[in-house]
């Protein structure tokens, strides 16, 4: 099964080609161009240097979110449209988890830290265990400032992925001993890890409807909400 | 803080030039002013000033322009707007937020919490004389303070 995934949720825009045997061609970009004028043409060259026409596409993987507001929409819309005139089964993949594939080994906790604006962060911890990425640490929105103060509390080996990484801490702060960040190509979403997740899902069945999947945007005031109710003591 | 008194739009315009020619990168400019304040014609002078060609116009319903200059502008009209969800609904903080090139903002008014950390506003108030108007320039953040000083002794000289 050979499917097209796509991830536009950051100011890297990314697709590839790729079954559960091989990535076949993956084009990665990120240079202050914006998705709306690329991703048609990169989805053509994508698809040119991995030999395959779009009528031999069995399926496609779009990074949902959370992410850029504009990014998603521009990635969304496309993997729609696509599905829709290929009559292409369709899956979406949490942006947060697919940065995950970037280390799938097991006995390290994986943050990933994508930018929520005015210095807030969407933050989500993921373990792999048996081959299964297991979520750890569930969503949530941190102030960025708040999350390195505390995260040398954690025990275990940890990696920072996502955005944020590069923003805000990668030169700029000095991490504890077991806490670690991504190197920057390691650091944001790629297309070859919204195919593997993608992969999976569609293996197992899973559908979106092309007709009302939605991005997973989590606004700034659903976050302060859902944190507040897990933090009611803060709250108050 | 300044202010300076133009009598005619043709001054205005003028007076946006000098803006223009002094701007920063990376600046987000907040336009306030009631209808017909010369809002429009404002950033219609400046942007030209920074090379655009296009035609410049409120984005009343499509909430934001963006030309090319020597650097992308973005031009926001909030007027349409009644929430700061519906900000989030249109990105607007990923683009006022460490902006690339320069951000003009209409209406910014109407959502002061919604506005970045630094930034320069320009109140166009009208005057009993229907073609002066009363400009006053301030700023919040000290990065757009140098900027704000040379163009006060612009307009001074």
């Amino acid at each position: 099964m050979s499917i097209l995934a796509i991830d536009t949720s950051s100011q890297v825009s990314s697709v590839a080609v790729a079954s559960r045997e091989k990535l076949s061609a993956e084009l990665t970009m990120q240079a202050k161009l914006t998705h709306s004028e690329t991703l048609m043409p990169h989805i053509e060259q994508v698809l040119q240097m991995a030999g395959q026409p779009k009528e031999s596409l069995e399926g496609i993987a779009v990074s949902i979110g959370p992410g850029s507001f504009t990014g998603l929409r521009i990635g969304l819309a496309v993997a729609k449209a696509m599905a829709y005139a290929l009559d292409l089964p369709l899956v979406g993949v949490p942006t947060m988890q697919a940065l995950a594939c970037h280390f799938p080994v097991p006995g390290v906790r994986l943050v990933a830290l994508v930018d929520a604006q005015k210095g807030n962060a969407y933050c989500e911890g993921y373990a792999w265990e048996s081959g299964n990425l297991r979520i750890v640490n569930p969503l949530e929105i941190v102030a960025v400032k708040d999350f390195l103060s505390t995260c040398g509390d954690w025990e275990g080996r940890t990696i920072l992925l996502g955005d944020v990484v590069g923003k805000r801490i990668a030169g700029k702060y000095e991490l504890p001993m077991h806490v670690q960040a991504a190197p920057p190509h390691l650091c944001m979403p790629r297309a070859a890890g919204v195919a593997m997740l993608g992969l999976r899902k569609l293996a197992a069945g899973e559908r979106a409807n092309v007709m009302d999947l939605e991005p997973f945007y989590v606004r700034r005031s659903e976050a302060e909400v859902l944190w507040e109710k897990r933090h009611p003591e803060a709250a108050s | 803080m300044f202010t300076c008194i133009t009598e005619s739009p043709e001054q205005t315009s003028d007076l946006a030039v000098a803006v223009g020619k002094r701007i920063r990168e990376g600046t987000v400019l907040c336009l306030e002013g009631d209808l017909g304040a010369g809002k429009t014609l404002f950033v219609q002078a400046m942007a030209a000033t920074l090379g655009v060609e296009s035609e410049v116009t409120s984005p009343t319903f499509n909430l934001m322009n963006i030309y090319e200059g020597i650097c992308p502008i973005l031009h926001f009209d909030l007027y349409r707007l009644e929430t700061e969800e519906q900000l989030e609904d249109i990105g607007f903080f990923e683009y006022t937020e460490n902006p690339e090139g320069i951000v003009v903002i209409e209406w910014a008014d109407k959502f002061p919490d919604a506005l970045p950390e630094e930034y320069v506003t320009v109140r166009l108030e009208r005057t009993e004389n229907p073609d002066e108007r009363c400009i006053l320039f301030s700023c919040i953040g000290e990065r757009n303070e140098e900027f704000l000083k040379e163009l006060e002794e612009s307009c001074q000289s």
